[in-house]
């Protein structure tokens, strides 16, 4: 792989609640971004229960608690699941990764800014709920992407972070993917309802990315720990994620 | 526009199959719809055909009904998603509007505590100084303003101790204030009784503290003039309301009664010039009476309709 010098893009894949397909989507979008030749690191931040790996069947030999807390190299932690794809792994049954220290804080940011001079983007997927760690990546991070279904807990959960995230951590920006849509109706409805709470209490216009369709291509893939776009390319979502990867590569 | 072009294609389609369906009932009266037949099969293809439209219109009209169900439905979740989201906007406000205002009643009570700590370090001053005093009416002027300085510690004191940070239980004050009164002029409550009586009144501070500086001088004045030395006696206060929303607060005593005071506001003592000026500055009146001890009343306008606020 040649050096890259330029400063590489950094998402955050959030939500707010679990189980919306953060995770997944943020696998298979790093997939289709590799389509246009970008170098793609994904970082595991679900620094409690992380994996990625376990959706790419990836063996993990040393991950971020590692990097953290033995000083382990963090390009010898780094697992390239594909050709132009590297993975940084997360750790999993480590309650006190989930909140990191200041000071932790900032030795992660330098790693992850030190490996991913190497990318063109840097895909973040957060874990769920409002801890520090979650706060900290959004910060961290150029542009945000909220996973949210449209279920009402998602669409609750989802404001909570943003109006946390907007009120006392200065984000203003926030960009929406839906998940799990059954039917044109059903998104723009979501979307109109989110958009409209917001703009209400927060005076904040989010932007929607498009749509991701409920397809059953994509359990079965996560079942067989393939990424869906690989496995079944011609489904509904693995198109979706393609045209989302476009947009998004072309909008920054 | 999708969905408007879905809904035509759907209702084209809805159309073509009662078409055909109108068409294949035809086919076995081909005579009667050319009129040759018999006259009851021509009656009865009729039936058909009504039948016929009748049930396409009642399947459109379902499926009419059923795309406004959806769409309410979708309406009704969206406003109570708003619904619930303002909500809990609300119970953030109010919970942030009550944990300030617990602030600042936190704040406004350390301050009336710390006023009273210094209104007592004050007093406790003018103490310290009296065994530098030789002369004993120098003594005297040192203690009266020790009282003085205590009436409006108490205030403070009370207000601290209470609920109600802005209004204090005038009642009760008076109370504390004249047995404060009565212990440092070293008076046996059993040889001068002390009633006080006294209408459910709070008042703010800007009122409470020239009231309760009148009280300290008349209750003072009595106690130091009124009785003689081994003469037991009564002093009655009595504070209450009128219904033109006046204050009353009258002291009075029975003791050997006043001497006519001197008409010259420079001639006369420090606590009758306080209790001038104090009345006047609240827009009050007084009057004094001397018939079987002395009987001081003074009117004031109350600030608002007394009340009590627990």
């Amino acid at each position: 792989m040649a050096l890259s010098r330029k400063t590489p893009r950094t998402l955050c894949v959030t939500s707010g609640k679990g189980g919306v397909g953060k995770t997944s989507f943020t696998v298979n979008f790093a997939i289709a971004l590799t389509r246009n030749d970008n170098r793609v690191l994904v970082v595991d931040g679900d620094m409690g229960l992380a994996n990625v790996d376990v959706l790419l069947r990836l063996s993990v030999k040393s991950n971020i608690r590692d990097m953290l807390e033995s000083g382990a190299d963090p390009r010898q932690s780094l697992i390239f699941a594909r050709p132009n794809l590297a993975i940084l792994p997360g750790s999993s049954g480590v309650p006190e990764m989930v909140s990191l220290g200041e000071k932790q804080q900032e030795r992660l940011a330098g790693f992850i800014k030190d490996v991913s001079s190497d990318f063109d983007y840097v895909i973040i997927d957060t874990a769920a709920g409002i801890g520090a760690s979650v706060l900290w990546y959004n910060r961290f991070s150029d542009h945000n992407i909220f996973i949210l279904s449209p279920d009402p807990t998602s669409m609750t959960d989802a404001y909570a972070l943003i109006k946390l995230l907007s009120r006392d951590h200065g984000i203003n920006r926030f960009n929406l993917v839906l998940n799990f849509v059954r039917g044109v109706r059903e998104g723009n409805h979501t979307v109109d309802t989110i958009k409209r709470v917001t703009q209400r209490f927060l005076n904040l216009e989010l932007s929607h990315l498009g749509s991701i369709p409920e397809d059953k291509a994509v359990r079965q893939a996560v079942l067989d720990q393939v990424p869906f776009i690989e496995q079944t390319p011609g489904s509904k979502a693995a198109r979706a994620v393609h045209d989302l990867a476009e947009r998004i590569h072309k909008l920054i | 526009m999708n969905s408007r072009i879905t809904t035509s294609t759907r209702n084209l389609t809805t159309g073509c199959l009662c078409f055909g369906a109108a068409a294949v009932l035809m086919v076995p009266f081909p005579a009667t719809a050319a009129g040759n037949g018999n006259p009851m099969h021509g009656s009865f293809f009729w039936v058909v055909i009504w039948v016929v439209v009748l049930l396409v219109a009642i399947f459109l009209g379902y499926l009419r009904q059923n795309r406004m169900v959806h769409r309410k439905t979708a309406e009704l979740r969206r406003e109570l998603f708003e619904r619930q989201m303002a909500e809990k906007e609300l119970l953030a406000a109010d919970h942030k509007l009550r944990q300030s205002l617990a602030e600042k009643e936190s704040l406004l009570k350390e301050i009336h505590h710390r006023v009273k700590n210094n209104l007592q370090i004050v007093s406790s001053l003018l103490y310290l100084q009296e065994d530098y005093m030789k002369d004993a009416k120098g003594v005297e002027i040192l203690r009266e303003s020790q009282n003085r300085v205590k009436s409006m510690a108490l205030i403070h004191e009370q207000l601290y101790g209470t609920a109600d940070l802005a209004k204090i239980d005038f009642g009760r004050y008076v109370q504390g204030l004249a047995a404060n009164l009565f212990d440092a002029y070293g008076i046996d409550p059993a040889r001068i009784r002390l009633n006080v009586r006294a209408d459910d009144i709070a008042l703010g501070v800007d009122m409470a503290v020239p009231c309760g500086l009148i009280i300290n001088e008349l209750v003072s004045n009595a106690l130091k003039h009124a009785f003689l030395p081994d003469a037991s006696g009564t002093i009655d206060i009595v504070i209450r309301t009128r219904d033109t929303g006046r204050i009353e607060i009258e002291v009075a005593d029975d003791g050997v009664g006043l001497v006519e005071p001197p008409a010259d506001v420079e001639k006369k003592s420090l606590g009758l010039r306080l209790i001038d000026t104090l009345t006047t500055q609240m827009d009050g009146t007084l009057a004094i009476k001397t018939e079987n001890g002395t009987r001081f009343s003074i009117t004031l306008n109350a600030p608002e309709r007394p009340q009590k606020e627990f």
